[in-house]
């Protein structure tokens, strides 16, 4: 079972980057304002790198 | 001088002040025959003896708490939290106590404690490992709080922490212990900068770039980055996180006229935002742009693949710098 969780886990695909501002609150408030705009000013602070513009976000 | 790893400068910081002073212990969760988990104290033990260096229980408000029992009959203990985030357990015993004492007793007691915490990001782990709660403590009155950024100052500072006889918030960025630099271990603290005082560690004259811990290496790699494209970046370490050492800042951003804070705790609510208030006060006829902050998001730490995108590199930093030129 170990063994398999651990495939698992390494075998994992990587979380979109964008989903790091998700699930901090359950209801809006203030708060999700100020994130929003920090998720779009990094949305488009990736999209000035063409790297990034296929990362799947 | 003696090329050094941070972690190593530490390790002979302590030992330095264990020597020097007979009232000085360390203690905290396997700093003793394990040497702590990043091997900060390693050796100590054996050389000075499970009654100065001290193996606890995994309990950190019991840590300060006896620290600051100790304190009150004259020592000078050192404890070691092991991870940032570990370190909420023990902030009743902080804040409620340790920091509030002198205040309390009418300056008749003093709390020489220093509560040294890894801090920050960039290891590949998570919450709890990852954090940096240095705003929570530098908002509390009568603590005074430091990062160490360099092998030099590390040994120093530590020393210098441990001097004191106000408790002190004491910083490690973890995730440069095994970085490199010469220490003049002969005479390094009676010739060092005072621990509350800012550096200049890169002089520039185009922007200021504040930072601490941790991203001051990585400000200076962006500095040297900005100059191949002609802008000029001068890189303070803050070293003091409370209290702000306000002269050198601002005689940088007085010359400079711009301003960016660099640092890894959320930006919202940040010490960024007390730097950016008071550069505003005391150099608004000075700037040409508004101070720019750049640091955590208004998340929790995100999970260990995510960090990358969470902690400000040299990339965001430059970003900041271009958008003060934008004004």
């Amino acid at each position: 079972m170990g063994a398999r969780v651990r495939e698992a886990c390494r075998t994992m695909p990587d979380p979109p980057p964008l989903s790091i501002f998700d699930h901090v609150y359950a209801e809006p408030n203030p708060m999700t304002a100020i994130l929003r705009a920090e998720r779009e000013q990094y949305a488009a602070y990736l999209d000035s790198f063409e790297e990034a513009q296929g990362a799947g976000r | 001088m003696t090329t050094l790893t941070l972690a190593r400068a530490l390790n002979e910081g302590l030992r330095k002040a264990l020597e020097n002073d007979p009232k000085v212990l360390i203690m905290g969760e396997d700093v003793g025959k394990l040497g702590g988990v990043f091997r900060i104290t390693d050796g100590l033990q054996k050389d000075f003896g499970e009654a100065r260096v001290i193996d606890t229980p995994l309990a950190e408000s019991g840590i300060v708490g006896t620290a600051i029992g100790l304190a009150l009959r004259g020592y000078r203990p050192v404890c070691e939290i092991q991870f940032d985030g570990f370190v909420f357990p023990a902030v009743d015993q902080i804040v409620s106590q340790l920091a509030k004492m002198r205040y309390r007793s009418r300056g008749q007691i003093s709390l020489p404690v220093v509560i040294r915490i890894p801090c920050g990001g960039g290891i590949g782990a998570v919450e709890h490992h990852s954090e940096s709660p240095e705003v929570l403590f530098a908002h509390t009155a009568g603590l005074r709080v430091v990062a160490c950024a360099d092998p030099a100052d590390a040994f120093a500072m530590i020393q210098q922490s441990i001097s004191s006889d106000d408790p002190v918030i004491f910083f490690e960025p973890k995730r440069r212990y095994w970085d490199k630099g010469e220490v003049d271990r002969a005479d390094g603290v009676a010739q060092a900068l005072p621990f509350d005082r800012a550096k200049v560690v890169l002089a520039g004259t185009d922007v200021t770039v504040l930072c601490y811990g941790p991203l001051v290496r990585t400000c200076l790699e962006a500095a040297l980055a900005a100059r191949e494209d002609g802008r000029s970046i001068e890189v303070v370490d803050l070293r003091s996180l409370s209290p702000l050492d306000m002269d050198t800042i601002s005689a940088s951003v007085r010359k400079t006229g711009r301003c960016v804070v660099a640092h890894e705790a959320p930006v919202y609510a940040g010490l960024g935002a007390e730097i950016a208030a008071r550069v505003t006060e005391q150099c608004f006829y000075h700037l040409e742009a508004p101070v720019l902050r750049v640091g955590g998001f208004a998340t929790p730490y995100p999970p260990s693949r995510l960090e990358d995108h969470y902690l400000p590199d040299l990339d965001r930093i430059l970003d900041a710098v271009d958008r003060t030129f934008g004004y």
